[in-house]
């Protein structure tokens, strides 16, 4: 009964943190000022003043890229957690984020100036290195006799060759090297409405196939040999798996730059609340990733206003302690990972 | 619902051949034993039964039409398998890991019906785990777990059951509860096969068993005819004698030279 109230209990909170930041800033709406524009504007009736500006044009697109982005991240974490069976496995743990960085780093710098619109160029770069690196470290930690170590020490061999390439490009970036770092850091400062149309439809694709797979990611639950024994199409699952892990990473990544520990922690917490049943997992992993993301990028920008703090740092400094406990928790119940 | 294999054979790329001419018949209401030394091929032919592996010649029929004729979906319907072991660590209830058994039968978005509830009720029901249904699986000792693995290949209303060594973790209290249940069900017209490695127990459960060496089939009938003394000689290489009468006693001879040292000190 619990796990019922969740999902409706995470939507109500999303939708309240939602119109709490769309006031928050260094222009103070009041709530109810807030609601109120909203709701006029949702009829048609906006003012179109200033305030209308400042909450339609900037804050309501970053607001809603924050809740998509954090959504994408956390439905690939709850792919990836599946496509290992390791609930310690997520885009940014298993390398995949800094693939994408890479390939996005690459096209960012071959491509600059040389085509008149190349962010599609920039997030098919991203998708490219995404896709490779979770392939490669899904194909790596499958020859290992446990996949769940060998999971991890691919994905740390992966991921450092990947910021090292990254590096290596860097180094050779010249003039826009402070761009590009500050874009690796992670954060939503350049939100638009450009960019939420990009997410939003990676976002409800991955929910979907996430949602539509999840009987068989259900199945898969018990291991690949007995989901193969009760019909699943196990070699099928684990490419849209790869899928849900790589495109919308690789997508978001493009974007936003490398936010971490979303897809990891988000997914584990969600399975504390709603238990393992992919097809409650799944829509309350996606809430849980919007409605942090959404705190920690209203944080970001009001914590050192009026300088922005790259919300990719805020959510290290809380996932990476929060992954340290969860490894602590597996290792003292003598789980192989 | 039966299940037959003829002449089957089946080789793994890295491995040469595992079966070769195996033949193998499952019938409604009979528990068929599967044995054989480790390597044997018992694993294989399982998997093969369940059409998870394609023989490279000979066929495989369920209720007369080739096995790889159906969907993998309506094999499982059909032909459910227990494996050897199963993962302790999830966090499922008892009704969430026997649900599983009804993936078969869900539709597109896997949605419960209540005759999915209703069967996992009856196939939990048939294990006596009714009062295991909101315990966690992770909670379970090693004889509730293999139950409830049991009755969610149940809850997959398949007519032939597979079962790979489940006694294999079991102590011997829990062990004659699952050969019991295994005979229930066979009763209730169940095709089961039950590979194993149990020379002494299992035998006094079986209608049927089949010796498997090399990936062959060496005997097959009567249990006491299949398991006698030249078979267990040629097959395993140990001149283990075991004799099984109907009134459920049994005797066992152990090889000559055997030591007992240990046996004659605990009878002290």
């Amino acid at each position: 009964m619990r796990s019922r109230l969740v999902l409706p209990g995470l939507a109500a909170l999303l939708a309240t943190c939602c119109l709490l930041a769309l006031g928050v800033g260094s222009v103070h709406v009041p709530p109810t000022e807030t609601f109120h524009r909203f709701w006029a504007a949702l009829c048609g009736r906006g003012t179109g003043d200033l305030f209308d500006a400042i909450l339609f044009q900037t804050r309501l697109p970053r607001i809603i890229l924050a809740a998509a982005v954090g959504a994408s991240l956390a439905l690939a974490g709850v792919a990836a957690q599946s496509l290992f069976q390791n609930p310690l496995a997520g885009p940014h743990v298993i390398g995949v984020s800094n693939g994408a960085a890479l390939g996005a780093v690459a096209g960012m710098l071959i491509f600059a100036g040389r085509m008149g619109d190349s962010h599609w160029v920039v997030t098919l770069c991203s998708l490219v290195g995404g896709i490779a690196t979770t392939f490669g470290v899904f194909v790596l930690a499958r020859r290992a006799r446990h996949l769940g170590y060998a999971l991890l020490l691919a994905g740390i061999a992966v991921g450092a060759l990947c910021a090292a390439l990254t590096a290596g490009v860097l180094y050779l970036s010249g003039e826009q090297l402070a761009n590009i770092v500050f874009w690796l850091m992670g954060g939503l400062w350049r939100a638009n409405w450009r960019e939420v149309e990009m997410v939003v439809p990676v976002l409800l694709m991955t929910f979907l196939m996430l949602r539509f797979f999840a009987p068989e990611m259900n199945a898969a639950l018990i291991g690949e040999r007995s989901a193969r024994d009760l019909g699943v199409n196990v070699t099928r699952l684990q490419n849209v798996l790869i899928g849900a892990v790589a495109i919308p990473t690789a997508v978001v990544v493009s974007l936003t730059g490398v936010i971490g520990f979303i897809g990891l922690i988000v997914p584990h917490l969600m399975r504390m609340t709603v238990g393992e049943d992919h097809r409650r997992l799944v829509p309350a992993s996606a809430l849980g990733g919007a409605l942090l993301l959404v705190i920690a990028d209203t944080a970001a920008r009001t914590l050192a206003a009026p300088a922005e703090v790259p919300v990719g740092i805020l959510t290290a400094l809380i996932g990476a302690p929060v992954f340290l406990w969860l490894l602590q928790r597996r290792m003292n119940r003598g789980g192989s990972g | 619902m039966i299940l037959e294999a003829s002449n089957i054979t089946f080789a793994y790329p890295e491995n040469g051949p595992v079966l070769s001419g195996v033949d193998l018949r499952l019938e409604p209401g009979t528990v068929t034993g599967l044995f054989g030394p480790n390597g044997s091929g018992k694993s294989t032919l399982l998997r093969c039964l369940n059409g998870v592996l394609r023989p490279e010649s000979g066929q495989i029929k369920l209720a007369g039409r080739p096995l790889h004729d159906f969907p993998a979906r309506e094999i499982a319907r059909c032909v459910a398998v227990v494996p050897q072991e199963s993962r302790a660590d999830l966090s499922l209830t008892v009704q969430e890991m026997v649900m599983l058994g009804r993936y078969p039968h869900t539709d597109l978005w896997g949605d419960e019906t209540p005759k999915d509830r209703d069967v996992v009720t009856a196939s939990l029901a048939k294990v006596h785990a009714e009062r295991l249904t909101q315990r966690p699986f992770n909670h379970l000792s090693g004889g509730e777990r293999q139950r409830v693995v049991i009755a969610r290949a149940l809850a997959q209303e398949a007519e032939v059951l597979l079962l790979d060594e489940p006694a294999t973790h079991l102590d011997i209290a829990h062990q004659l509860e699952l050969y019991q249940l295994l005979r229930a069900l066979a009763f209730q017209k169940y095709a089961i096969l039950l590979v194993s490695h149990d020379l002494l127990l299992a035998p006094l459960f079986l209608d049927r068993a089949v010796l498997l060496a090399g990936g062959a089939v060496i005997a097959s009938g009567a249990p006491g005819e299949v398991l006698s003394a030249d078979h267990m000689h040629a097959t395993f290489g140990v001149d283990l004698v075991v004799t099984w009468t109907d009134d459920l006693r049994m005797t066992v001879q152990l090889p000559r030279g055997c030591s007992t040292k240990r046996l004659n000190m605990a009878a002290c």
